[in-house]
């Protein structure tokens, strides 16, 4: 269902009341009595105490609250099961007294997707006379005379007048209207809170808009939809992690990552199987906690966006909270059957570069060549009556495409066979295959007098885009809410997810991960060959013609000999990891009315899992010759206890809400495991039994108690201020600094409510400031050194190390304090919405593991150390610039976000943090530079003052050996994300652009394919050569010296990327730095919903739409060669971020989805 | 609020002390074991492996980021872990029969290292390193080599002298002599010979003096008291192989022999030859095995058939259930530096009797595993190359030429004599690498020291003669 169905059911609920001159807080109360609603005011703002009159006798309560509100300019807004009662624009209807009425009319009112809409207010304006359609749109009225003019109003609709001429019968279709204005919000706690009270911005994304995604991990879901909100994609496709970075990255280690709140209770978000950097290693994403999320049962997602909306979270609300509101049922409210399917077919947005042109070789020949006797010797053009000998060796000088033209000659491949030699088959087709998945939603939902309900059932299929990885995921919740005694409300729910994943792809540098393997793979080679991945004796015996070692038969089929190396097909058919995930999020909430606008609340919060994680290799596989198994059993369990106590007064002009509360929050994880390797029977894939057992353990306990207050006063509901404190206790920091306390205050100021304002197009300002601090207590056992103990033993001892990490007895919570200012414009009758931000932050004293000094016998130390600062504007500009009266409408907004981060200081002989690196390049945190800093190492070319490089006079760049020197930077200049969406009758389509200006991402994967000549950039001097840019030099001793001439002297290709790259640990980093710019389409939707009229004699379905989707289209602008600068290297760890390495290409979408509702 | 605070941040599953066999064991295990396991760097400048272009320091080629940072991390860590028997295990019982001799053995043990570490850097952080964490100094400075080495004599001294057999020992845990302190004696005297003689060069009179009180103390005097560590199969096993055989298996085409080894053994006709190398692959396919080396540093762009070239003997070296003792301190090392002293009248010898410490060195080189030569082989082999000839220079050059082939398998022992005495004459590959084509001097530091530790690298820089390159001389390497 919809916000907007909820809202007509609760307005259409029936009233029955006679009063005369009765105050209207009377009035209101009445109602409230008889029905399932609260009304939300400040007296003095509405003048509740004035009389008035009202009769109604089984009316719709829209009907007779637009009768009672509008003549005394009274607007209403509806919030859950709250109306919001404020001071509205001056009246538009002078009272006057009733006329005798002698015409009728009748009609009916839809919606601007033509379906029916009960409860709708038709009041002859002027007059209090009216009533409101029936359940199926339909009214009858009298009017006075042909001169009368009916208003027709509903909330979240535009009201339209209509003159009633000679007309007997009218059909009106109303328009989506202002829904904003006194906008309601879900804040820190579960609070909600009116959107113009709140002091700080936050970002709102609908539920709808998540689930329209149809994304596998709700992360990527976020992409571009909320100004400061950055968001990468996982390297290991759809089963993988997403990396949300809100405001900059503002801790100097680990991820920066959110909070993800739901329903008020934190969930675990942890990607334990991460890769925190990924210098020489390789492995799979886990995935994290939100990707586990159904985004079907989510009915509204808030982002707060830093310590400012999230001071009571305290510190885990440092880097911002993603607060989630799943669905609940509505009281009175027949049960409503929702189906929602969804099917998509993703293939890869971008691929390498490849070149089609030369094949394996070097300089130019085949490399080696079978002589007519047999014997293979190194390639010379003299020779005759054999031949060319492809290579299954490891040097680049084999592996390399640096051969001869590729144009059919026959040839002998390393294994052997007889091939033509001609450009290899597309792995992107041959190997990959297109992504697919499938959503099933089933909800039903609805509520009696005193019971709310709501179920949904949501089942997700993903087949991946490497063969063999499969994601599967039942959703289960049922959340409930009763009033089971007077005053005492229970709300409670159950989410139990099960996940899971089969196969997940290795990424990264690891030896399995077949995009790295086919960014290499020489462009010659016999695809059919690789297919085949089990040796033969044939394939051995040929291949050891070369000094291929430890193949047998039935092993993995290699191409090259290296000991780290796969074949892809081996990989997915001859080695497995699977995990399965058992998910519980749960809370039960019992709220209990002590007096009118004082409650207490107690809550229990719970989100726990069980993961299985079990994988083998095959006996064969070349990195894992005698075969391994491991299963791990991973449980983690996030409690969270909160008791509150909520008091709302009003006092005068002045409204107070109040809020005391004290917070437990626990969290409990153990692993246990094993890893074994040697299988003792092939084909038997259980732990223990294999030769060699290495057993696994892993605990970690911690607990945040916590106190803490929040109050916010406003004054005639435009001016409000908040203040909040909070104390934490964590057992995380050594006892005597486990306390600590920080506070928020914030201003909100409704300008045009307070004052009029004499721009005429300005309908309303909001001013708002706040200043806000939280801390952060880091992660357990990181005040006391531990020693090690191996594992294994050697010849019956016990082994031991000390700890790496030298920690610090007398570690202290970070805090980050952070201000912000900002203001909210709508102009022209709400047509022209902006919203601007400007915010500062500094967090302090981070507990941060900096790299030291190895020659100390420790290579990290855990202290606090460091400042790091953001500041940065944010801005939202939306409206609607076309409207027009058949229907048609275009919406429009834009959020833009531009951060600037800079380190401020680290602690004394420290120069710099490494948050992650790799061969050859550093992603570093320096002093007075921008976290996030690329920094290339060991390599550089020799440059001359002005910049060139200097060439030897061999033709080639001169390298120089150095410490690091800063190339680039990570972080982008600013984000934005464009959405616009037209609508016409049923029809609507929608785009969604994902924008990001500056910052650079280095390429691992083109590293690898310049040293081995695989791409479309190694082509240029293939034949007859290259001239090196930059100016010749001459040695003079140790020196080189510039002559000033530009270089003329030509290479060929293969020495000038050798001298560039001739490996992945030997190149120099500026020639594979990228712009990460780019202009992405990230999102278009064409839906169509089926007009009510079609359906009107459908007893089965009430409602219908169909909508065609792509995701991740296309880019307008991108300057990345062969990758997705949007994709992250490995996953979520801000040490992988501006690196690319081999990832997973990114999926292009498209697909279709249906909603039905009964 | 703090309620059990305490406890909850204490990890379960990690041990806040550990006895001091623990890291004893571990420490022996990783660092004895080292020493074989540097052939593509070290392995092939001393001319015995040629891995040919898969590892650049085998070209000549600086790649600090992998080989020197991982080898430089390694050995600080083992440090650390034997300096924390001394900074909190055994605190405190310095003195007591519990402690004394445990802590004099680690000592000794450290030292081994020590020297290790400086022969292949040069000046290292050495003071200030190894401290405990609660004081730790993190910019450590870099000491002169020339300190370092003084340092290590004296405090080599001092732990031999705190050796007392009655005292409490590591037992099993000490997998090399199993606790035995008359043994541990004699390994530390040996320790003391080559640490003495390491100097002749640089500082003649240290050197003899060292020399000298080594010469007069017991010293290891068969290859049962050499200083050899137990291996394990790889069969079962998830450490603890002899590092030959498990480099060789991870990737052969790293594990070919060199062309100036081979040949010299050919030339000796040395009866190790085919315990050492496999007929080339494709002389074996062809019915004539021939033994043929791979030449040292040949850069990219040569293309080679690597079954023309021999491999180390598979079945030795490929045999995933082999396993024999890593030989890191040899009774034959301490006969060549005897006939060493001999030639030069230290300790009361004379150059006369070089010749016999000469022949029992070849002797006990050639017994030990996996060689194991039979007596007759031996005789045979000493008939023809057991004399001595020429001038003393020409002398040592002989010894020095019987030791690089008894140091075969440990890559830095034999690769500071060959810097140190300039025995046997070496011929650098054709690559130009990073040094012109001049074979290395010395191991350049961790790139992260560069970072991480960047006024005391460079301090140490400044006074290399070359600067942090394979090229600039250790303070040692005078000759």
């Amino acid at each position: 269902f919809s916000p907007d169905q909820a809202t007509k059911e609760l307005l259409s609920q029936r009233i029955s009341l006679n009063l005369k001159n009765a105050p209207l807080k009377q009035v209101l109360s009445l109602i409230e009595k008889q029905t399932q609603i609260k009304f939300i005011y400040v007296p003095q703002n509405i003048r509740a105490d004035r009389d008035i009159s009202v009769s109604a006798t089984n009316e719709a309560l829209s009907g007779v609250l637009e009768r009672v509100l509008a003549p005394l300019g009274i607007a209403y807004e509806v919030a859950d099961n709250r109306i919001i009662l404020t001071k509205g624009k001056m009246s538009e209807l002078a009272p006057a007294e009733p006329r005798a009425l002698d015409q009728a009319v009748s009609g009916s009112v839809t919606d601007d997707k033509g379906e029916a809409l009960p409860g709708v207010s038709i009041v002859v304006k002027g007059s209090t006379q009216g009533t409101t359609t029936d359940a199926q749109g339909g009214f009858k009225i009298n009017v006075p005379n042909g001169n009368s003019v009916l208003v027709f109003s509903f909330v979240g609709y535009a009201s339209q007048e209509i003159t009633v001429g000679t007309q007997s019968v009218l059909t009106v279709r109303l328009l989506p209207g202002d829904q904003t204005l006194n906008e309601v919000i879900v804040t820190a706690l579960g609070i909600k809170r009116e959107k113009k009270a709140l002091a700080y911005a936050a970002g709102e994304i609908k539920g709808s808009d998540l689930a329209q995604a149809n994304v596998t991990n709700l992360g990527t879901a976020l992409s571009a939809k909320v100004a400061g909100v950055q968001v990468t994609s996982s390297a290991g496709g759809a089963s993988g992690s997403s990396r949300i970075v809100i405001r900059g990255n503002s801790s100097l280690s680990g991820n920066s990552q959110p909070l993800y709140v739901i329903d008020g209770v934190p969930i675990d978000n942890s990607n334990r199987r991460a890769i925190s950097s990924f210098q020489l290693q390789g492995g799979l994403d886990g995935g994290d906690g939100i990707s586990n999320i159904n985004p079907n049962d989510i009915e509204s997602m808030t982002i707060l966006k830093g310590p400012n909306g999230a001071a009571l979270y305290g510190q885990l609300g440092a880097n911002g909270v993603v607060i989630i509101t799943t669905k609940s049922g509505r009281r009175n409210r027949r049960p409503s059957i929702q189906y929602n399917g969804s099917y998509s077919v993703g293939n890869a947005l971008v691929t390498p570069d490849y070149q089609n042109e030369y094949g394996q070789g070097y300089n130019g020949q085949f490399t080696y060549y079978r002589q007519a006797d047999g014997k293979v010797v190194p390639y010379n053009s003299a020779l005759t009556g054999g031949v060319p000998k492809l290579s299954a060796g490891r040097n680049p000088t084999t592996r390399g495409s640096w051969g001869p033209q590729m144009q059919g000659q026959t040839v002998e491949d390393m294994w052997g066979d007889t091939v033509s030699y001609s450009p290899i088959a597309n792995p992107y087709k041959e190997f990959f295959q297109p992504e697919k998945q499938a959503i099933n939603t089933v909800s039903v939902d609805g509520g009696g007098e005193k019971v709310n309900y709501y179920f949904s059932l949501t089942n997700l299929s993903n087949s991946g885009f490497v063969p063999t990885n499969k994601l599967n995921r039942n959703s289960v919740t049922v959340k409930l809410s009763a009033d089971i005694a007077k005053g005492l409300n229970l709300d409670t729910k159950i989410n139990y997810i099960n996940q899971k994943v089969n196969n997940r792809p290795y990424v990264g540098d690891d030896g399995m991960n077949p995009v790295y393997r086919f960014l290499y793979v020489p462009r010659s080679l016999n695809m059919d060959g690789l297919k085949r991945y089990e040796y033969t004796a044939k394939d051995i015996r040929y291949s050891q013609d070369l000094g291929g070692n430890g193949f047998f038969v039935g092993g993995e089929k290699i191409f090259e000999s290296n000991s780290v190396t796969s074949n892809p097909f081996w990989t997915i058919n001859n080695t497995h990891n699977e995990d399965t995930r058992d998910r519980i999020i749960a809370y039960a909430k019992l709220n209990y009315e002590i007096a009118k606008g004082i409650n207490v609340q107690l809550r229990y919060g719970s989100d726990l899992y069980y993961e299985r994680q079990f994988g083998w290799k095959a006996i064969g596989t070349r990195i894992s010759q005698t075969g391994d198994v491991y299963e791990n059993m991973e449980f983690n369990k996030t409690e969270n206890i909160d008791g509150l106590l909520m008091i709302n007064r009003e006092v005068g002009d002045f409204s107070i809400s109040a809020n005391l509360g004290a917070n437990h929050l626990s969290n409990r994880y153990r692993l246990t495991g094993n890893a074994g390797t040697q299988l003792s029977i092939p084909g038997l894939y259980a732990i223990g039994r294999t030769v060699l057992n290495t057993p696994r353990l892993g605990v970690a306990e911690s607990v945040i108690n916590s106190v803490f207050g929040q109050a916010s006063v406003g004054f005639r509901n435009y001016l409000f201020l908040d203040v909040s404190a909070r104390n934490d206790w964590s057992s995380t920091l050594p006892i005597t600094n486990s306390s600590f306390f920080y506070p928020s205050v914030g201003l909100s100021w409704a300008v045009t409510d307070a004052i009029p304002l004499n721009f005429p197009a300005l309908d309303y300002l909001k001013l708002r400031a706040s200043y806000a601090q939280a801390g952060r207590s880091g992660d357990p056992y990181l005040t006391l050194g531990y020693y090690n103990l191996n594992a294994n033993t050697f010849l019956n001892q016990p082994l031991a190390t000390y700890t790496n990490t030298v920690v610090d007895p007398n570690l202290k919570n970070e805090l980050k304090t952070s201000y912000e200012a900002g203001a909210e414009l709508r102009f022209f009758k709400n047509r022209l919405n902006l919203d601007f931000t400007y915010y500062y932050s500094v967090t302090s004293n981070q507990i941060l593991p900096i790299v030291i000094s190895q020659s100390t016998g420790y290579s990290t130390k855990v202290t606090n150390a460091g400042r790091i600062e953001n500041k940065g504007i944010e801005f939202l500009i939306g409206g609607t610039p076309v409207k027009l009266n058949n229907g048609f409408t275009w919406d429009v907004s834009f959020n833009f976000s531009a951060n600037r981060n800079k380190v401020l200081e680290l602690i004394d002989g420290v120069n710099e943090v490494v948050v992650g690196s790799d061969r050859n390049i550093r992603v570093v945190a320096a002093p007075g530079e921008p976290y996030g800093q690329l920094k290339a190492a060991d390599y550089a070319w020799l440059k001359d003052e002005n910049g060139n490089r200097l060439i030897d006079d061999k033709g080639l760049p001169i390298v120089q050996s150095i410490g690091t020197l800063a190339i680039g930077n990570a972080t982008p200049k600013w984000i934005g994300g464009l959405t616009n969406s037209f609508s016409y009758k049923g029809l609507s389509l929608s785009t969604l652009l994902d924008i990001r200006r500056g910052g650079q991402i280095f390429s691992q994967g083109r590293v690898q394919e310049a040293a081995y000549g695989t791409s479309k950039r190694t082509l240029e001097g293939r034949e007859g050569g290259l001239v090196a840019e930059g100016v010749k030099a001459r040695r003079e001793g140790n020196q080189w010296i510039s002559t000033g001439q530009p270089n003329d002297i030509p290479v060929t290709a293969q020495a000038y990327w050798n001298r560039v790259a001739s490996d992945k640990g030997f190149a120099v980093a500026e020639e594979f730095l990228y712009d990460a710019s780019y202009i992405a389409i990230r999102e278009v939707r064409l839906a169509y919903q089926i007009p009510a009229g079609l359906l009107k004699n459908n007893k089965v379905i009430r409602g219908a739409s169909l909508a065609l989707y792509g995701r991740n289209l296309g880019y307008i602008e991108r300057h990345t060669d062969g990758f997705s600068p949007e994709n992250a290297s490995i996953n979520v760890n801000s040490g992988t971020m501006g690196m690319e390495q081999h990832s997973l290409p990114m999926m292009r979408t498209v697909g279709v989805d249906l909603n039905l509702s009964f | 609020c703090t309620n059990n605070f305490e406890e909850l941040n204490t990890s379960p599953t990690q041990p806040r002390n550990v006895p001091a066999e623990y890291l004893y064991s571990q420490a022996q295990l990783n660092g004895f074991l080292a020493d074989g396991t540097n052939w593509w760097q070290v392995g092939s400048w001393v001319e015995q492996w040629a891995s040919g272009s898969l590892s650049a320091p085998s070209q000549y080629l600086e790649d600090r980021d992998i080989y020197e940072t991982n080898n430089w991390t390694s050995h600080y860590e083992l440090i650390k872990n034997l300096s924390q028997i001394r900074n909190q295990v055994l605190k405190g019982q310095e003195a007591t029969p519990n402690g004394r001799t445990k802590l004099a053995i680690a000592k000794i043990t450290e030292i081994y290292f020590w020297q290790r570490m400086t022969d292949f850097w040069g000046d290292i952080p050495y003071n200030e390193a190894g401290l405990p964490d609660d004081n730790l100094i993190l910019l450590p400075k870099y000491d002169k080599q020339e300190d370092i080495y003084k340092s290590l004599i004296a405090a080599l001294d001092a732990a031999i002298g705190q050796l007392n057999a009655t005292d409490v020992s590591y037992g099993n845990a000490d997998f090399v002599y199993k606790g035995d302190v008359t043994k541990w004696r004699k390994f530390g005297n040996s320790l003391k010979l080559r640490l003495g003689m390491r100097l002749r060069y640089a500082d003649a009179a240290l050197a003899r003096k060292t020399v000298e009180e080594a010469l007069s103390a017991p010293l290891i005097e068969s290859n049962a008291e050499n200083g050899a560590m137990p291996t394990v199969t790889q069969d079962g096993n998830p450490f603890g192989y002899h590092p030959i055989i498990g480099g060789y298996n991870s990737s052969k085409e790293l594990n070919q022999l060199a062309a100036p080894f081979i040949d010299l053994l050919l030339a000796k006709n040395d009866p190790r030859l085919p315990r050492i190398a496999e007929p080339t692959e494709n002389s074996k396919k062809a019915g004539t095995p021939v033994y043929r080396g791979l030449g040292v540093a040949l850069g990219n762009s040569v293309i080679i058939n690597r079954d023309d070239y021999s491999y180390g003997n598979i079945a030795i070296y490929n045999d995933r259930k082999a396993t024999f003792p890593y030989v890191f301190l040899a009774y034959s090392d301490n006969c060549f530096f005897k006939a060493e002293a001999a030639l030069l009248g230290w300790g009361g010898l004379t150059p006369a009797q070089a010749e016999g410490f000469y022949q029992a060195g070849i002797r006990a080189a050639m017994q030990i595993q996996p060689y194991s030569i039979a007596e007759a082989d031996l005789t045979a082999y000493l008939a023809r190359e057991g004399k001595l000839t020429g001038t003393a220079e020409q002398q040592l050059e002989q010894i020095m030429t019987q030791k690089w082939i008894s140091l075969f398998m440990r890559h830095y022992e034999a690769y500071a004599e060959w810097r140190r005495t300039g025995y046997p004459k070496l011929t650098p590959g054709p690559n130009p690498g990073t040094t012109n084509g001049q074979i290395p001097r010395r191991g350049v530091y961790s790139s992260t020291e560069r970072i991480r530790n960047a006024a005391n690298y460079n301090e140490a820089t400044s006074r290399l003669s070359n600067g942090d390159t394979y090229l600039s001389k250790v303070w040692w390497d005078k000759k």
